[in-house]
């Protein structure tokens, strides 16, 4: 059963009401099977609460052991935070107030969505007030990309096959590119994202969680301990930035009016709830090392951009070239070294680049693919990211969720960027709606006589 | 036709699943839901209960630009004769900038069928008809509709905007631009921009021309004549070229130049100097390896049967070891689909031949454009037919 609670003065039927139209409009199954709607309307319930009336959270408890006892639900609570981040605190401080993080019978889990904080040091005030609460291994801190299948089967494809992971290194590894784009802008979110920006709202959890589970070593199981002690130890190895290094390695960027998907959109600063003169990123790039023995001497640039001319989520791992060239120079220049790229989303799949010879008397090389797409491999629909997650979180396996010291640790890393950027270094370019970002993300890569893949 | 096999097989009509939809303003955010869904679709019914659902299968992107409806139409022709043999997903644009409404029509045809030695090929085709203001801003409907991660030939069918900074950026998404210089309305102006257009992008993008493609018999008459190793002194005492084309007065030389570029490229010819004559007469000459002069004549010539700037004939005169030698290729017949060659060498050779002219189908040249990117010798000749057409001007 779902119990909502809210600010607003609703009655259960109006709640059942709401959730019955956006089921109706939202749901992958369409049309929505009535009678599974009905059953699944019947068991909303819905208690109107402020989120400072400490009587309101006892109506909700009382309203929470009516319902255990009529259904038997042994105690069991999840508290998912669907709230604005600056809400949290006073949120978990009233539900443990009342009583409700006790577990007296069943288990009591809190779900809390990105991002968690601001900077290192509201992250560590979360995390501290949580903990307060809840213990750490029942706080689940969703990062709704690792619910993605895509992104479970970057663990998958790497340590579950064996012709990848002796080629995953220094050795062969060229470089790491990570784009994360969107063709949207700020989609009505203004007033939040003015505030947050790029680096925060995307690097600082979901490109770092796929820089994460890109760069990992094997975990020894599939729990949650192993797979999270490996990617803490992939952030502690990204190298920190120096203030001297910011200009060159770290681009910042804002849309201004374009096209995309062949509609005009406004630029940022003219969008609803959007400071005029603000100097809010709506992309960001960044190059970086991870400085441990595997990935020594591999740059990692990660991406995220607003507004760019599509929604695309990849990893492209750049392998070397071959240290010989059996077919000469002219012939190599028209292939691209091998190239392994996992899609994450849209188009779901990976590719393996490599040469082929050209049909034809003489020697021509080709760049050609092996694909595998989600789509046409397997037949049956992949739950939805949040689907997995909270069913997950019901069963207690927090191996998808972010631990605290992830959390702070990515932090860490980033606050030294928004330090820097604050001071205006380097200053915030601006980019065409419709475009991969600004010239300054091209450079970053030119210098090191690379170029973005387009995806 | 370069040593590669183009094997262009009929498809199995009861062997196409095919899926349609079509609809009027629409957005591209519902045309990708769609297209996404289409290919689930028909991925399941290919599965069927216990195999292994159709796979990705899909080579190339072809994006063509249409200037009106005969065009999308060969455009359409040439992408499903393609996809029968090359699993592809067909980008079909066809742009109408006059009509006042800003709108996106849109056609998806999706089909998978089998090759007949049993390769499972599966072809879609997205049209959209765009109309008013945003036929300007074609650049931002492309990228999404893109396969990722495998080569994109853009084939601009009409007249190539290549100033056009949403021409640029689709250019910079392309693997080949493929043009056809034969229905260019400014063709003098515009391959003089194509020549130009390594310059203009970041990444230089390899480019052919059909009008090119359908010279490759005329090359290949040309370099059977000096094939045989007791004419091959004749090549570096080539003195004077003499190519006819269709048209009247200036006419579209293009291909007649490229013809003219392909030699003085392949021969060391340096441009000295051009001459316009009357009745669409031009003359070049250049000076070769050896400084000696080599005369080039351009005529345009009445042809009703053949396009304009086709060429009807080419004549070759050389000389060396103290003989001189003609080589002249005319074409003849009703239809213009023979050539006529006659070989005269020192005074006692004549040969004489009626050999075939077939000008390959679309689909085919564009077959071959594709397996010859980067076609280094079309664009040595590209650069060699814009000086020869910049010093007539």
């Amino acid at each position: 059963m779902v119990v909502g609670a809210a600010m607003d003065d609703l009655s259960e039927d109006d709640f059942r009401g709401r959730a019955k139209d956006s089921v109706t409009k939202f749901s992958r199954t369409q049309p929505v099977d009535e009678e599974v709607l009905k059953s699944f309307l019947g068991n909303l319930f819905y208690v109107p609460c402020k989120f400072d009336d400490a009587e309101a959270f006892k109506r909700l408890k009382s309203r929470l052991d009516e319902l255990e006892n009529q259904r038997h639900t042994g105690g069991n609570a999840v508290f998912y935070c669907a709230v604005p981040p600056p809400v949290y605190p006073q949120l978990v401080t009233q539900l443990g107030a009342c009583g409700l993080a006790r577990e007296e019978r069943g288990y009591r889990r809190i779900i809390i969505e990105k991002p968690f904080g601001t900077d290192l040091k509201s992250a560590r005030e979360l995390n501290t007030q949580l903990q307060k609460v809840f213990r750490e291994d029942n706080v689940y801190r969703i990062d709704h990309y690792l619910g993605k299948e895509t992104v479970q089967n970057i663990m998958v494809f790497r340590f579950a096959n064996s012709i990848f992971e002796p080629v995953w290194n220094c050795n062969f590894v060229d470089s790491i590119q990570i784009t994360v784009g969107e063709e949207l802008g700020v989609e009505g979110r203004g007033g939040y994202y003015d505030q947050a920006g790029a680096l925060r709202d995307i690097v600082q959890n979901h490109a770092l969680q796929l820089v994460t589970l890109t760069a990992m070593e094997p975990p020894v199981a599939f729990d949650a301990t192993s797979v999270r002690d490996e990617k803490v130890k992939v952030l502690r190895a990204v190298r920190p930035l120096e203030v001297s290094e910011m200009a060159a390695h770290t681009v910042r960027g804002q849309y201004a009016g374009g096209f995309v998907l062949g509609q005009e959109v406004p630029g940022y600063r003219q969008e609803p709830s959007v400071k005029p003169d603000s100097e809010t990123e709506t992309f960001a790039a960044v190059k970086f090392q991870v400085d441990n023995w595997r990935w020594a001497g591999v740059p990692f640039y990660v991406r995220s951009g607003k507004r760019m001319p599509k929604r695309v989520t990849e990893i492209r791992v750049q392998f070397k070239r071959p240290p010989h060239l059996t077919f000469g120079r002219e012939q190599i220049r028209e292939t691209q070294p091998n190239a392994l790229v996992l899609r994450i989303q849209p188009e779901e799949g990976i590719s393996l680049k490599f040469s082929a010879k050209v049909p034809s008397g003489g020697i021509r090389l080709r760049t050609v693919n092996m694909d595998f797409l989600y789509l046409s491999s397997f037949v049956a629909d992949a739950p939805d990211a949040y689907e997995r997650l909270l069913v997950d979180c019901m069963l207690g396996d927090p191996t998808l969720f972010t631990r605290s010291d992830e959390v702070e640790q990515a932090w860490t890393f980033v606050d030294a960027i928004e330090a820097s950027w604050r001071d205006g270094k380097p200053p915030l370019e601006t980019y065409k709606a419709g475009t991969w970002g600004p010239k300054g993300a091209d450079r970053l890569l030119e210098v090191d006589a690379r170029r973005w893949a387009v995806p | 036709m370069g040593g590669a096999v183009i094997r262009m097989h009929p498809r199995h009509p009861d062997q196409v699943r095919s899926a349609d939809w079509h609809e009027r303003g629409v957005t591209l955010n519902e045309v990708l839901a769609e297209v996404t869904g289409m290919h689930a679709q028909l991925a399941r019914r290919d599965a069927g209960d216990d195999s292994l659902p159709h796979p990705r299968n899909c080579c190339l992107n072809l994006v063509a630009i249409a200037d009106d409806d005969e065009e999308a139409r060969l455009a359409e022709h040439v992408g499903q004769a393609l996809s029968a043999h090359h699993p592809l997903r067909q980008l079909l644009l066809e742009l109408e900038p006059a009509q006042n409404v800003d709108r996106l029509d849109a056609w998806l045809h999706s089909e998978a069928h089998q090759t007949p030695d049993g390769m499972p090929v599966q072809f879609e085709r997205i049209r959209l008809k765009v109309t008013g203001a945003g036929t300007q801003r074609i650049d931002s409907l492309v990228p999404p509709l893109l396969v990722p991660e495998v080569p994109t030939c853009l084939w601009w069918l009409g007249n190539p905007p290549v100033s056009d900074e949403a021409f640029l950026r689709l250019l910079e998404l392309s693997d080949l631009l493929a043009v056809d210089s034969a229905t260019f309305e400014r063709p003098f102006l515009v391959t003089l921009e194509l020549a130009g257009l390594a310059d203009a992008v970041r990444r230089p993008v390899p480019i052919n021309d059909f009008h090119w493609a359908r010279l490759q018999p005329w090359r290949e008459l040309v370099a059977q004549f000096f094939q045989p190793a007791e004419r091959r002194g004749f090549l570096r005492g080539l003195n004077a070229v003499g190519v006819d084309y269709a048209g009247e007065g200036r006419g579209n030389r293009v291909a007649a130049a490229l013809l003219v570029g392909w030699m003085a490229s392949a021969l060391g010819w340096r441009l000295q100097r051009a001459a316009a004559g009357s009745g669409g007469v031009v003359a070049a000459f250049y000076a070769d390896a050896q400084d000696r002069t080599v005369e080039v004549h351009l005529r345009s010539v009445p042809a009703a049967a053949l396009a304009a700037g086709e060429l009807a004939a080419v004549r070759v005169e050389s000389a060396a070891g103290g003989r001189v030698s003609a080589f002249a290729a005319e074409r003849s017949g009703a239809d213009h689909q023979r050539v006529e060659v006659r070989i005269d060498i020192g005074e006692s050779e004549t040969l004489t031949e009626r050999l075939p002219l077939q000008t390959p189908a679309p689909v085919e040249l564009l077959v071959e454009m594709l397996n010859q990117r980067p076609d280094q010798v079309y664009m040595r000749s590209l650069g060699a037919a814009a000086d020869l057409l910049k010093a007539f001007r």
